[in-house]
């Protein structure tokens, strides 16, 4: 289990640090996507009319890419005066059983998530022909990459191994 | 669907599952505790339709803004500027601080980022200045929260998203409470001053010193100008007033301050991403509670309940801001709001409370709720920067707090604070 463990911590750090590159591509694409339709709608009085829907998905990725390293840091909003008052063993299930209710969450999102990325397949976006599929495929890489990390982070308490504070990425 | 998911809800978040697992945990507990599985696949959909909005896209770049200008100079200069304005009465740093984090409001949606520039500047200089680290510890943090209240303000996006209301009208909304929270501030800070005895700076400004001051801090100031009255007079939306400063900041900070470089960017870019993600993933999945919670009806009940335990709007009002406060106790702004608002919201426009108040007596006093103890972000952050313990920062602030509860109870009861302006504007 120890190498189970050393080989998701390698994985979820590399997600992690690749999550982190895409959320500051993402910011800046979306940065230059909303500059540019401003300029074009106000400058050249001539509205771009794909801005507004492109820079729709974009937001989408980044809340997922942000999220994954967020998850990795562990800096997802949450109370944690339980799991700080406790030491020791209490800590490591208080730990374990947040990790599994990640897990089972994000187990049920990814399968229903992928399910329902695949069906929009078929459906294009509406202000040119790209497969919805690229925006809606978002959640369940989201969900799947929390799900690998959450993983990683239950074999930590079951190891007994001091948490990363603040993580690698 | 069960109300009992809503109790799953807050035992998981009091246990310590992170607030956007809880939200879509609640909801796939309460399908499968009422045999409709065929219902969890709708969840993934929720939580894209969730996020998939045009106004949202004005967090990350309002994040961005104020980053960038963090970054570039610009907070310097409106701490110059702010001294000049009121370093020669008594308290001097202390009253600066407090005007900086007005000046600072009109740039930043977020207390947190006002807490750690502020702070992490004016701290050394107060304790220089001889007052005690603690104190000036506490009087960032009690001024840092006038940043979300004053527009631009990440919570009142989230706000006027989750509940439908205009974000122009909200942010307009915002602009007296949060001119009268500082006053307030201030009257403490000088009374403080008196009986303390806090340094005062014999020599006023000159009037050269003043010209140059304010000639320094007048382009970064366009900011708000540009920000709110583009957004007000209907020209810009949100998002585009948002896009427009960042454009703004990284013109100012490359060319006119000059201490922003090409290679600040990337991490800027990066930790922006992070931080919005990190709110805007917890709306995505607000979507799924929203949905799971109008399939519960809990709403419709709490609009039944409320009116039999009193019909006084004065006492509802005072048990709400009870609640918020509460809440805010625990849980940081937005997904405070996300939780409560449409909760409780349909119960009070029942009622008769005119939408936009209740959106800006919910914003106010959840924001007021990030510096209070025992997980306010802003004494964190605080604690971070100089290493006072979060509870003494807090002991310090108890005068301060008499401040934001008497603006709490004011917007509370004094409709036109948040409505006058608005209504000025003809926003509503």
């Amino acid at each position: 289990m120890a190498r189970l463990f050393r080989y998701l911590r390698g994985l979820s750090k590399g997600i992690a640090e690749t999550a982190l590159v895409m959320s500051g591509l993402l910011v800046a694409a979306i940065t230059i996507v909303v500059a540019a339709g401003v300029f074009w709608r106000y400058v050249l009085n001539d509205s771009l009319s794909w801005t507004e829907e492109v820079v729709r998905y974009l937001l989408i990725w980044l809340a997922a890419n942000g999220s994954i390293v967020a998850m990795h840091r562990r800096q997802h909003v949450a109370i944690d005066i339980i799991p700080k008052m406790l030491t020791g063993i209490g800590d490591r299930i208080v730990r374990l059983v947040i990790a599994l209710v990640i897990i089972l969450t994000c187990a049920v999102m990814t399968y229903f998530g992928w399910a329902t990325a695949w069906n929009a397949w078929g459906q294009t976006a509406s202000s040119f022909h790209m497969p919805l599929f690229y925006a809606t495929a978002a959640i369940p890489v989201a969900t799947t990459g929390f799900l690998l990390i959450a993983v990683e982070q239950a074999l930590e308490s079951l190891c007994g191994e001091t948490p990363i504070e603040g993580g690698a990425a | 669907m069960t109300p009992a998911f809503g109790l799953a809800l807050l035992l998981l978040i009091a246990l310590g599952v992170p607030v956007v697992f809880a939200l879509l945990a609640g909801p796939i507990f309460g399908f499968i505790y009422d045999g409709k599985e065929i219902f969890l696949q709708t969840l993934p959909r929720r939580l894209y339709a969730g996020m998939d909005s045009f106004p949202l896209i004005a967090i990350p770049l309002f994040i961005l803004a104020g980053n960038i200008m963090n970054v570039g100079g610009i907070t310097v200069r409106l701490v110059d500027f702010a001294k000049v304005l009121v370093g020669h009465l008594r308290g001097g740093l202390a009253q600066v601080n407090i005007v900086s984090s007005v000046l600072f409001a009109g740039l930043s949606g977020s207390a947190v980022a006002d807490t750690s520039a502020l702070g992490s500047m004016l701290v050394p200089a107060m304790e220089r200045d001889g007052y005690s680290k603690k104190f000036a510890v506490a009087v960032t943090a009690a001024s840092s929260i006038i940043g979300p209240i004053i527009p631009p303000s990440i919570i009142m996006i989230v706000y006027a998203y989750v509940m439908n209301v205009s974000v122009a009208a909200l942010f307009a909304a915002g602009i007296v409470p949060g001119i009268v929270m500082a006053l307030g501030l201030m009257a403490v800070t000088s009374y403080l001053g008196k009986k303390r005895e806090f340094p005062k700076v014999v020599r006023r400004a000159t009037a050269r010193e003043s010209a140059i001051a304010f000639r320094d801090a007048f382009v970064p100031l366009m900011t708000p100008v540009i920000i709110l009255g583009g957004i007000v007079s209907g020209v810009f939306t949100p998002t585009e007033a948002a896009g427009s400063a960042v454009i703004y900041a990284l013109l100012v900070g490359f060319f006119y301050t000059k201490s922003l470089k090409l290679s600040d960017l990337p991490r800027l870019m990066t930790t922006t991403g992070v931080t919005s993600a990190s709110i805007l993933i917890v709306i995505g999945a607000a979507g799924a509670f929203g949905y799971a919670l109008t399939l519960s009806q809990l709403p419709a009940r709490v609009a039944d309940l409320l009116p039999q335990i009193t019909t006084n709007l004065v006492l509802i009002l005072l048990m709400v801001n009870l609640l918020l406060l509460a809440t805010g106790m625990f849980l940081d702004s937005g997904p405070a709001i996300i939780i409560l608002a449409p909760l409780l919201g349909p119960a009070l426009l029942e009622l008769g409370v005119d939408p936009l108040h209740l959106a800006a007596i919910m914003s106010i006093n959840l924001t007021i709720g990030l510096a209070t103890p025992p997980l306010g972000l802003v004494l964190f952050v605080g604690s971070s920067i100089s290493g006072v313990p979060v509870a003494t920062i807090a002991r310090e602030m108890i005068p301060y707090y008499a401040v934001h509860f008497a603006v709490i109870l004011a917007v509370t009861f004094v409709p036109a604070l948040s409505l006058a302006v608005p209504r000025l504007l003809g926003l509503i």
